[in-house]
């Protein structure tokens, strides 16, 4: 059981210390894989995650790792909970936190998020949605929407 | 089963490869000249619709944050996508009043001398005052000062299960996605949204034009002409399923998948009619993996091909 009850020290990029029991740390890939290699005696520093987004993927963890008893329905209607309670600048952290850490369900379940938000959206409102240029020159974008044209035409 | 077909194709695997080859090349070329347009993205101008625009040149005082870069660049295609796509540090939002770049950039440099005791590696996002209903213009932007004070403070705590407060919110950074993610992301999609993605920027038009995405193409009921379906068969020559159920003109587009599209597994044709041709092809072109030929509702008696061996 001692093996279990170890902490792993996680540092963020603002300076926010987190202590983590192994087994939820180990969520991570990337952390799993320093444990292996025994370079996780020390504080694990990760320049490129704030304290709060830090802070939420070991909430998600945990919730994963208490929760490994319940049923799957019940997981999943608990990852629907948390990730809709995200907003998308938050969401768009979180991929990229998931990425570096590999914390390979999470990962899965913020890029459905992201999914989910585009569909049924056109592209102009996907742009206006997260803030991307349309870099386009008009006559590629004919193109396109000649080429794809049938995606949207049924038979009659 | 193997279909025999009377052109004059020769059976060659390497045919194909081949093609394939040239459409890869064709591609990644395609990606080299987007960069020159990504980079000029930082001029002068307001984006007319959304009056948001990025601004350059903030990586200076951000050194923490040069690994994680370098992580990204390995990650992406060539790597010439990096420096536009990853350049994320501040998105502002152009007031309606119209400020000018260059006092965005005092702006900004002012901030970065007045957070330079601050460990903020990464992420310097401008907060906003007073947000107009429609959530597109903003007023008074000011840059978010305290050291742990957060990027996501304005929103944060919310709950936006509506997509219409998520859009209404404003998402101030760019959905920067490197190639991989968006890949992830795009996985999640049908053709459909894939289509509508693509439509988005050149980089979702690359990513969503994967050809992971597009091994069945289910054409069945849909629109689509000679020209688009030849188009198709041309970006996409390993598609291991096709269906053209009801499509217009069906026995020249079947010609055209047995013809293209070498690695087909299920071939689905049904309501419409199929020429002659389909069935009498006696030069072969080998279709190992094909075998599952549907063919259903055909107006027509016999639907066994003469020349195809089981």
């Amino acid at each position: 059981m001692a093996s279990t009850l170890k902490k792993i020290i996680l540092k963020s990029c603002d300076g926010k210390i987190l202590e983590v029991e192994e087994a939820v740390a180990v969520q991570s890939q990337m952390i799993k894989n320093m444990i292996e290699d025994d370079c996780a005696n020390e504080e694990i520093p990760l320049p490129d995650i704030t304290g709060e987004i830090l802070s939420m993927i070991i909430e998600y963890c945990k919730m994963h790792v208490d929760g490994e008893n319940n049923s799957n329905n019940e997981l999943i209607a608990r990852d629907a909970d948390f990730i809709t309670r995200v907003d998308l600048n938050t969401l768009y952290y979180l991929i990229v936190a998931a990425n570096f850490l590999n914390v390979k369900s999470l990962l899965d379940l913020t890029c459905q998020r992201v999914a989910d938000i585009i569909k049924g959206k056109s592209p102009e409102e996907i742009r206006l949605t997260f803030n991307i240029k349309n870099d386009f020159t008009p006559e590629e974008e004919e193109e396109i929407r000649k080429k794809n044209a049938w995606a949207f035409d049924y038979k009659d | 089963m193997k279909i025999w077909c009377c052109l004059w194709f020769i059976d060659d695997g390497e045919d194909g490869n081949n093609r394939e080859g040239t459409m890869k090349e064709g591609f990644l070329a395609n990606v080299d000249d987007i960069e020159g347009n990504i980079v000029n993205d930082g001029d002068g101008e307001a984006s007319a619709v959304s009056l948001n625009r990025t601004v350059n040149g903030q990586r200076q005082g951000d050194e923490t944050l040069l690994p994680f870069q370098e992580n990204f660049t390995s990650m992406r295609y060539g790597g010439n996508w990096v420096d536009p796509m990853w350049r994320h540090s501040v998105v502002w939002l152009r007031s309606s009043l119209g400020e000018t770049s260059s006092s965005a950039s005092a702006t900004v440099e002012d901030s970065d001398h007045r957070d330079s005791h601050h460990k903020r590696a990464k992420f310097d996002t401008f907060h906003h005052e007073g947000t107009s209903n429609n959530g597109v213009f903003y007023h008074n932007s000011m840059l978010n000062n305290g050291s742990d004070a957060h990027p996501f403070d304005d929103n944060g705590g919310k709950d936006e299960e509506d997509e219409g407060e998520l859009r209404g919110a404003g998402f101030e950074i760019r959905m920067d996605l490197t190639d991989d993610l968006l890949h992830m992301v795009f996985s999640f999609l049908d053709h459909r949204n894939l289509c509508n993605a693509a439509m988005v920027c050149r980089q979702w038009r690359s990513a969503s034009a994967h050809e992971d995405f597009w091994r069945c193409l289910n054409f069945e009921k849909r629109d689509i002409s000679l020209e688009q379906f030849d188009d198709m068969c041309r970006r996409y020559p390993n598609a291991t399923e096709v269906n053209l159920i009801g499509t217009p003109s069906m026995n020249h587009l079947v010609m055209k998948a047995v013809y293209s599209l070498r690695n087909l597994e299920a071939l689905t044709l049904g309501k419409g009619q199929i020429g002659d041709a389909f069935f009498s092809m006696q030069i072969p072109i080998n279709h190992d993996r094909l075998c599952d030929l549907k063919v259903t509702k055909m107006p027509c008696d016999a639907v066994y091909p003469s020349g195809a061996h089981y």
